[in-house]
């Protein structure tokens, strides 16, 4: 069962097994993404280098062509108005240049611009163009050479731009000399580029690729990351361009990716969350499978107590097995069984120690079972069967019962409860084939009896007759002796008689007694009086304390002690004396008869009282069938009686007899009309 | 003659002295212990012993007897005689069972089974 509460070794390795492969996964993402971003090759870069100069040389003829088409545009004249002017230039204007017109100042030589076709360039109108000595420099070789010149320049933007200045004259031809051209000068058809436009930098080059261009030492532009590290001998290419000696340098500049680091973070994280995932699969399906075993355990149980509590009908046999067998199965300690007795209490029949050696006790009332039970409760099962509780199981759950253990509890219980009612069932067989066979004994030595008594006496009557009328001379006295035993037999078989009459007509329709007040201090002497024939020639007196009225029937008081008298002549001897007796306590009438015979054994004192019952020593000393009491003691129930017997003061026996007086008659009327009752239920 | 019933007794020892064939009662008892006392005061020549007794039966009776006498005669006189008292008793060497009820067979019964 430890399976229970644990995963196996494969369960437990299987969460680092499967996040262990997703972590080397992502080891693997990492170098891999990092092999991947490591930046553009020497080729790439060169080609960055090339492409940068061929389009800075590509660009400045272009610009070249583009001054001489604005110089031709305005007859080389920039003397014409503005708006004429712009409008000649803007034609010729494009998206990354500005073409603007210098006019030369009246004042001296300084060509500022005065014309610039949209007004994103309208910044650089004003611009002097001679600022700087280079730049002055630079306008008046151009001047004197009739052709372009360019200077760069730190545009409105702070950024460096290019302006290529080429002379206007005031006519299409320019003069022939440099004095000429010195006097005829009239300002300049200027183009302002960017650098950056200028190299085509800002056509989204590579960004893992520096690329600058430099007039001298002088940066004009660059663009990359990590520009202030530049390689100690970058790809460099030289390039002239409006015949400004420029250099493009490029190198590569991977960037810094974090594809890596990011692959490598989320494979980890996803690896934790797997091993996370497949641990908590792991452990329910353990626990899952876990369950299921302890099911199937539990259903073997079930299925192992059926066969088991077969194995006897002996509930002594069957208890110790099977609570062994539950406790085991379920963790449950000091295990008892309490079987319902037939008053309804409960009776501890079985019980295992618990293991503090108390034993649990046996509950006073009764309530439905939990659903389940937690560790070290008492957990109590009433044991049912056909709707009632035949007993109860009481038990600690060491561990606790989950539901599914709960109802293999009650199923087992279910099963213990069924061979309960088995056991007793077959218990209550056992005592009937008992009792029928102790009946059928019983009427087998009562038929021996009834004939012995009927022989006996017939056998005394038809010798006594026969003698007689064999010898008629014979003297008064025999004669006398021999009709009196003639007519004794005679009266014995009549009670004999009288004693199966009753019998058969209790056994068919039950004894009937009319009850009411009865003068017993009167009735019970007359009655003895007319009985004393049956004592046979024993002394009979009578005790009789007066007016003791109970609520009788006087034909059973006669029967009552009739049946009584008969007996004590039966089993006295012929000399001894009896007394019949009637008192009074608070509540009843006491009628007694008391011989001065052998006596009742103690454990034959109940007993005598049933139907056919004859002791050993009666069945052989005496005269007797065994109906007699058993009568007695039906008439005196019906009498709201008690019948009982004991040591009389004579060393004899007493057989003594209580009824209601008359005065308690309300209490006696209450007692339900006598059904038949059969004689034999009377033990 | 042994019998526990005073009525039997009465009327065997009437009807053996009535027949006066000369048979003699010598002596009576009411149960096995007493017949086994009273034999050995009186000596009969034959014992008419019932069966059905208190304290001690007659077969009990006519054991103890025979065990001291193997030759004493015995008749066994009973209302119940079935095959098996027939078994014990001619097993015990009792001369011979009579069954109660007519009682005029009894002193020819004496005279066959009681004398040589």
């Amino acid at each position: 069962m430890e399976i229970r509460h644990g995963l196996t070794p494969y369960r437990r390795a299987a969460p680092a097994l499967v996040g262990g492969l997703v972590a080397i996964g992502a080891i693997f993402g990492f170098f891999a993404t990092r092999a991947a971003s490591s930046g553009p090759t020497s080729a790439e870069v060169q080609a960055a280098a090339s492409s940068a100069a061929s389009t800075l040389a590509a660009r400045s003829e272009v610009d070249s062509q583009l001054l001489a088409t604005a110089s031709a545009s305005i007859n080389g004249d920039p003397a014409e108005g503005d708006a004429r002017v712009l409008a000649r230039l803007d034609r010729l204007a494009s998206n990354d240049r500005t073409v603007g017109v210098a006019r030369v100042t009246p004042s001296g030589t300084v060509p500022v611009v005065v014309a610039a076709p949209d007004s994103s360039a309208a910044t650089i109108v004003g611009t002097d163009l001679a600022g700087t000595a280079d730049a002055r420099l630079v306008l008046e070789l151009a001047r004197d050479g009739d052709q372009s010149a360019a200077v760069v320049t730190t545009g409105s933007d702070g950024k460096p731009v290019v302006i290529d200045a080429l002379p206007l004259y005031g006519t299409p031809d320019p003069p022939s000399d440099i004095g000429g051209r010195r006097s005829a000068l009239r300002g300049y058809v200027v183009t302002v580029t960017p650098v950056a436009a200028l190299v085509g930098l800002s056509t989204g080059r590579d960004e893992d690729i520096a690329v600058r261009v430099l007039d001298g030492a002088t940066v004009l532009v660059a663009q990359g990351r990590d520009l202030s590290n530049p390689p100690a001998s970058p790809v460099a290419e030289s390039v002239t361009a409006n015949g400004v000696p420029f250099i493009v340098q490029a190198w590569a500049t991977p960037s810094p990716s974090a594809l890596p680091w990011v692959v490598l973070a989320v494979g980890l994280a996803l690896a934790v969350a797997v091993a996370v995932i497949v641990y908590f699969r792991e452990r329910s399906a353990a626990a899952a499978q876990a369950d299921l075993v302890a099911r199937n355990e539990e259903l073997a149980l079930i299925a192992r107590a059926g066969p088991l509590l077969q194995q006897s009908l002996a509930m002594g046999e069957l208890l110790p097995v099977f609570v062994v067998e539950v406790g085991a199965e379920l963790a449950l300690d000091g295990i008892s069984v309490s079987l319902a007795t037939p008053s309804g209490d409960l009776e501890p029949v079985f019980s295992l120690a618990t293991r503090a050696g108390t034993p649990t006790p046996v509950p006073a009332s009764l309530v439905a079972p939990p659903t389940s039970v937690r560790s070290g409760e008492v957990v109590t099962v009433p044991l049912q069967r056909a709707g009632r509780v035949v007993g109860v199981l009481q038990a600690r759950a060491v561990t606790g019962l989950t539901e599914p253990q709960m109802e293999t509890l009650l199923g087992v219980c279910a099963l213990l409860a069924a061979a309960i009612g088995n056991v007793r069932m077959f218990q209550d067989e056992q005592d009937m084939v008992a009792r029928l066979r102790d009946i059928d004994s019983m009427k087998t030595s009562f038929i021996g009896s009834v004939s012995h008594e009927l022989r006996t006496s017939v056998t005394a009557i038809q010798g006594f007759a026969a003698l007689l009328e064999a010898n008629p001379g014979i003297d008064a006295e025999h004669r006398a002796d021999y009709l009196e035993r003639i007519a004794r037999n005679a009266r014995s078989l009549a009670a004999l008689i009288e004693d199966l009459l009753d019998f058969a007509r209790f056994e068919r329709v039950g004894l009937t007694v009319d009850l009411h007040p009865v003068d017993l201090s009167d009735l019970v002497p007359t009655i003895v009086d007319q009985l004393s024939s049956v004592l046979g020639g024993r002394a009979v007196s009578t005790v009789i304390e007066p007016n003791v009225t109970a609520l009788a029937d006087p034909q059973a008081i006669e029967r009552v002690l009739a049946n009584l008298l008969s007996n004590a002549s039966k089993y006295t001897p012929p000399d001894s004396k009896v007394i019949v007796g009637l008192e009074r306590t608070p509540m009843e009438a006491v009628l007694y008869v008391d011989d001065d015979g052998p006596g009742i054994a103690p454990d034959e004192r109940e007993k005598i009282f049933e139907l056919f019952y004859r002791s050993d020593s009666t069945a052989r000393t005496s005269r007797g069938v065994g109906i007699g009491l058993a009568l007695v003691r039906q008439l005196v129930v019906h009498l709201n009686g008690t019948i009982d017997v004991e040591d009389a003061r004579g060393g004899g026996a007493r057989f003594r007899v209580t009824i209601p007086l008359a005065e308690h008659e309300e209490i006696s009327l209450q007692h339900p009309e006598p059904a038949r009752t059969p004689l034999g239920t009377g033990g | 003659m042994v019998d526990d019933e005073s009525d039997m007794r009465v009327l065997l020892e009437a009807v053996i002295e009535t027949a006066n064939e000369g048979l003699r009662v010598v002596g009576n008892a009411t149960n096995g212990m007493e017949a086994i006392e009273r034999w050995r005061e009186t000596g009969p020549d034959v014992i008419l012993l019932d069966q059905q007794m208190p304290q001690m039966s007659g077969l009990e009776a006519a054991a103890a007897i025979l065990a001291e006498k193997p030759d004493q005669r015995i008749i066994l006189h009973s209302a119940f005689l079935d095959a098996d008292t027939h078994r014990k008793a001619s097993e015990l060497g009792i001369r011979a069972c009579v069954p109660k009820g007519d009682m005029t067979r009894i002193p020819e019964a004496l005279w066959r089974f009681g004398t040589d």
